[in-house]
């Protein structure tokens, strides 16, 4: 391992992420694909950090960064997972997929790794001032265990660069691919989708890094049939939307019950059924999609829907009133273009959250008011 | 300098003894930032309520929302970003002073509505630093009475400002800085050319908020009758004076310099969370306190002019 010029706290924190980095990337998804590995802390000015090739991995340590500042960890733990995809045998038409893994297998580290420390981070002064936002914490917590965010600029950026298999522009596909993956993991979970990944790797030497393998992998190691998602989700240039049109909660009747209808809708052209097999006649056959309803009394329906209609119509009947309706709460959908229509409500009540993220958001205002208005 | 100082020491004690006057001032600056406050505050609650239940008992900010509402975010919307939490606030705002960043077009009419605000305060601050305790019709009245001329000195100001920051600013922090930073061997180097470019452009536009504020002063002070005579008296105060008004102005900047590290201190130690009350309590301490250096300065500028103006 080559590290900078000297032995500084940097150099050993890069050290101490690297060892950390390989051990659980082989625990992942088998050993490293380089016997021997050279990690380059680049000068401020060369603008490749983030680089993987063959026994060298890229990063850059900058010099007014406080220590809790780990741009350049996240950007070592990527180039290290980036590492593992970098499969010569994979055909040019599927390098999108070996892309998007990386980018998947890149984020998914940088949380696991840096859970609890993994803070937002601002640039200033021509972004030679680092300044680390400790409220911000954007790796996993006791509430949400999930890896949460998924794009981190020392992942993403630049999107496009020569090391990198394909682009990983915003609407990429291989963006695209990455967010399929991690909603397949959210989908199969981890524990199913990890030795999967560690197969696709072992395999790989020979048909490369392409989704059909992935597929057979899965299939063969769980029974899991899943060419509907690659053939819609992962491959598919279509946009999946799912959203709730109309939901209504009234009372029906002379005995006081509540009627309440939920229709949901399919927005975008791409599909999430949960299976290739026909519906079999419930419109919940396949449980792909999940649809949670909340009533006045605390009481709440959980039920399916499997997503291939334009729209589907539930009606419940209660003795009180349905205060919110929600397509997959569970936020299993993650390729889904646009959550902010996934969720209805008609008992509408301020959240304190949003008052205390106001006033914060106020005073930052307040100060640009007060910095723009002392020139003039 | 001494004099600079006695100014400085005068307009602190007179802010120290007019907390009725501080409180108005930021009541009339939280005003002004209110409506859109109620504006990004209304959007926020939407988003929150179709927020899924999975988040619903957490206490703190899910930051997988926070993306996705940002991704969809437009105008004002798109200005909630992290950077609006804590110290960064401040930090932000200065940055993009210095480099010159393009603020979002929506931002367009809270900085016109704070000039024209700043411009009425300018006149019943005055009136108040200069004519000792007076009553609120007698401020209102100094506002109203300036407040025309005020707001012409700042949109020249501004006009100057904008101009400097598309030739100077570009050009300085384009071609200059990178011919300087291509030659730096360190990052370090490199930061130092660029402080220094940051100092001298921050001469600059000094000179120009110097210049507009002593001619407010001359004008509701020594009653210039004209925007373009007053304009023509600061400038030879400022000129004629340069030492003393440059050690005012630099003593008040060492001020904001102290409160910015008081404040940066404040957050790392104190932990503030993310949309906490805690967090947002000490930001507005903190503009409290910047309202209140710059009330200083107003009242040490009222000082210096009529000392040696």
């Amino acid at each position: 391992m080559f590290l900078g010029a000297g032995v500084s706290d940097a150099d050993a924190r890069l050290s101490d992420t690297a060892t950390r980095a390989l051990t659980m990337l082989t625990g992942w998804f088998g050993p490293f694909p380089d016997t021997t590995l050279a990690i380059v802390d680049l000068p401020w000015a060369v603008d490749l950090a983030g680089a993987a090739y063959p026994g060298v991995v890229t990063t850059r340590t900058r010099w007014l960064a406080p220590a809790r500042e780990l741009t350049a960890e996240r950007t070592l733990i990527a180039g290290l997972a980036r590492r593992y995809w970098q499969v010569p045998a994979t055909p040019a038409e599927f390098n999108w997929f070996a892309e998007g893994v990386s980018l998947y297998s890149s984020t998914r580290a940088i949380h696991e790794l840096l859970e609890g420390r993994n803070y937002a981070s601002q640039r200033a002064f021509g972004g030679f001032v680092l300044h680390v936002i400790r409220a911000l914490n954007w790796s996993p917590n006791s509430w949400q265990p999930q890896p949460r965010v998924r794009h981190f600029a020392e992942v993403d950026e630049p999107s496009r660069a020569p090391w990198r298999l394909a682009s990983a522009e915003a609407d990429s596909q291989a963006q695209r691919a990455a967010l399929a993956l991690h909603t397949l993991e959210r989908y199969v979970g981890w524990p199913a989708l990890q030795p999967a990944l560690a197969s696709l790797r072992e395999r790989a030497g020979e048909r490369g890094v392409v989704p059909a393998l992935l597929a057979e992998v899965l299939s063969e190691q769980r029974g899991i049939e899943l060419g509907w998602f690659f053939e819609d989700v992962l491959h598919g240039k279509r946009a999946i939307d799912y959203g709730i049109e109309v939901f209504t909660s009234e009372p029906g009747g002379a005995d006081g019950r509540f009627r309440t209808v939920v229709k949901v809708r399919r927005y975008g052209d791409g599909v999430f059924a949960g299976t290739s097999r026909p519906r079999d006649g419930s419109l919940s056959s396949s449980k792909s999609l999940a649809l949670l309803v909340r009533f006045a009394d605390g009481a709440q329906i959980d039920d399916f829907w499997d997503g291939r209609d334009d729209r589907a119509e539930f009606s419940y009947s209660s003795r009180s009133r349905a205060i919110s309706a929600t397509i997959d709460p569970g936020l299993i959908l993650l390729v889904d273009v646009d959550r902010a229509n996934n969720s209805r409500t008609l008992e509408w009540a301020p959240r304190p959250e949003g008052f205390r993220m106001t006033l914060n958001w106020l005073a930052w205002l307040q100060d640009l008011m007060l910095s723009y208005s002392a020139l003039v | 300098m001494t004099r600079a100082w006695g100014a400085l020491a005068w307009g602190l004690g007179q802010v120290a003894g007019a907390p009725l006057v501080l409180a108005a001032v930021l009541l009339v600056t939280l005003t002004a930032a209110a409506p859109f406050g109620v504006v990004l505050g209304a959007r926020l609650q939407t988003a929150l309520a179709t927020q899924p239940p999975i988040s619903r008992n957490a206490t703190d900010i899910d930051p997988e929302w926070w993306m996705e509402y940002r991704a969809h975010a437009r105008g004002l919307e798109a200005t909630f970003t992290p950077v609006v939490i804590g110290f960064a606030a401040p930090l932000a705002n200065l940055s993009a002073l210095a480099d010159g960043t393009r603020q979002p077009v929506v931002l367009i009419i809270p900085m016109v509505v704070a000039g024209v605000i700043w411009a009425l305060l300018w006149g019943a601050l005055i009136a108040r630093f200069d004519g000792g305790r007076v009553g609120f019709r007698q401020l209102a009245a100094a506002a109203r009475r300036h407040a025309g001329r005020f707001v012409a000195i700042g949109a020249l100001a501004a006009a100057t400002h904008v101009a400097l920051y598309l030739t100077i600013h570009a050009l300085l922090f384009g071609p200059v800085f990178a011919a300087l930073s291509a030659r730096a061997e360190s990052e370090r180097d490199a930061f130092f050319w660029r402080v220094l470019l940051y100092v001298i452009f921050g001469i600059l536009i000094s000179v120009v908020s110097l210049v507009a504020d002593y001619a407010r002063v001359s004008m509701a002070v020594a009653g210039t009758p004209t925007v373009r005579e007053a304009v023509r008296d600061s400038l030879r105060f400022v000129t004629s004076h340069r030492a003393a008004v440059s050690a005012l102005y630099l003593s008040t900047g060492l001020l904001f310099v102290a409160l910015l590290t008081t404040y940066y201190f404040a957050e790392t130690l104190g932990g503030t969370r993310i949309g906490g009350w805690r967090g947002a309590a000490v930001a507005q301490a903190y503009i409290v306190a910047r309202l209140a250096i710059r009330m200083t300065f107003i009242a040490a500028e009222v000082r210096l002019f009529k000392a040696i103006g």
